[in-house]
């Protein structure tokens, strides 16, 4: 049940069109409910005061991973970030950084969805029986909980605009879909390693990241792609030492 | 229109700064290697130059220098150890092992090799 209480909080929300030149900062006041998030102010907005305010969600619940914003310039889910945590305010809502700008607090996903495509985040098989859906792959809970932390990404992105890295190299593939590869890397039902292998390895991949931890610190669903990426450049390394001394030992 | 976090990133987070400041460390921790490598050169050289080269180790602005740069040191070795656990993931039966089962092994050899450090300049310097 809402409380509602006499206090207003105010809104500064990023407002950009794709005419424009600069973008502005909108004031809004909205009431303040103890059990609102900045997704329902958002919403409050776009019905009771301005139309014209774009943003994305669905869900409500941290679950479809679209609702990721800048908030007082931390990267956070809207429909996670209760009012209470920002009070008395201003709050101030921009778009999530390290993205190109569509309209208001909408980014464009394109890059990224280039980049997720680059690793091949599904289970490849070598004799490309992927696609057959009578054959049954099994797995013991112990082979399961080895990736299982990384499989609970929801690509909400918010580790991309926390990324110092992904602000100065737009080719960087980034945390959440170098994640997503070591996902599939640890999966036992997986033989795709060989495939990703070059994708991961080149210069934009693992290596581009410099361990600054904030997409870790930052997500929502506990991925850690932080320690991701250092678990990938660690088995890089001993691959490549082996490959090195012990070339016999590598499948051609 | 792309915004990003700009060339002052680091100034925006205390998390970020303190990885600023681990990665910076190691320029000090650079020229800190250099130094030595240089004593132990002047350590082959006559006297006269050994001498000049360790009166040039201690004029103020070095003694500064080292001192920032142990800070440093201890910073980067103590930030690093801590991130380990993140890094290598070991399973015993399906489960992580806590991350003090790797972090505690460091910072014991870390005690261990600065007390046979500390015994052998002393053990030199006695006799
Ligand atoms: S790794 Fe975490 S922060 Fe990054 S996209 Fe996935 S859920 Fe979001
Ligand atoms: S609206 Fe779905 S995650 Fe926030």
């Amino acid at each position: 049940m809402s409380t509602a209480i006499d206090t207003m909080v105010r809104f500064e929300v990023f407002r950009y069109q794709p005419d424009w030149d600069e973008p502005t900062y909108q004031i809004y006041d909205v009431p303040y409910r103890e059990d609102w998030v900045v997704l329902d102010a958002l919403n409050y907005i776009k019905d009771t005061i301005d139309g014209s305010l774009t943003y994305r969600w669905s869900c409500r619940m941290g679950v479809c991973g679209s609702c990721g914003a800048m908030v007082n310039g931390y990267p956070k889910l809207t429909c996670a970030a209760f009012l209470s945590e920002y009070l008395p305010g201003p709050i101030r809502v921009e778009p999530l950084v390290n993205f190109n700008v569509e309209r208001d607090l909408v980014t464009s996903i394109d890059g990224f969805m280039e980049k997720l495509e680059s690793v091949q985040p599904w289970i490849i098989r070598e004799d490309g029986a992927t696609d057959d859906l009578k054959s049954e792959y099994l797995q013991t809970p112990a082979q399961h909980s080895a990736y299982q932390q990384f499989s609970m990404c929801i690509n909400c992105l918010l580790c991309y605009a926390a990324c110092p890295v992904s602000s100065h190299s737009e080719e960087f593939i980034g945390p959440a879909a170098l994640a997503l590869a070591q996902r599939y890397n640890l999966d036992t039902r997986d033989e795709g390693v060989e495939q990703r292998r070059d994708v991961i390895l080149k210069d934009e991949g693992i290596w581009e990241c410099s361990f600054v931890g904030e997409c870790s610190a930052v997500c929502p669903k506990h991925v850690d792609p932080a320690g991701a990426i250092q678990q990938a450049k660690m088995t890089g390394a001993i691959d490549y030492y082996r490959r090195l001394l012990m070339p016999w030992t590598v499948k051609s | 229109m792309f915004r990003s976090l700009g060339w002052t990133w680091w100034t925006k987070r205390p998390s970020y700064l303190l990885v600023f400041l681990r990665e910076t460390s190691s320029v000090f921790i650079a020229v800190q290697v250099v130094l030595v490598l240089v004593l132990l050169h002047k350590a082959g050289q006559p006297a006269a130059d050994y001498q000049a080269y360790l009166d040039f180790l201690w004029n103020p602005g070095m003694v500064v220098f080292h001192v920032i740069s142990i800070a440093f040191a201890l910073l980067h070795t103590y930030t690093w150890f801590n991130l380990l656990p993140q890094t290598i993931a070991i399973r015993i039966m399906g489960r992580r092992i806590p991350g003090l089962l790797l972090v505690a092994p460091q910072f014991g050899a870390w005690a261990v090799v600065t007390g046979l450090i500390i015994a052998w300049v002393w053990w030199v310097g006695a006799g």
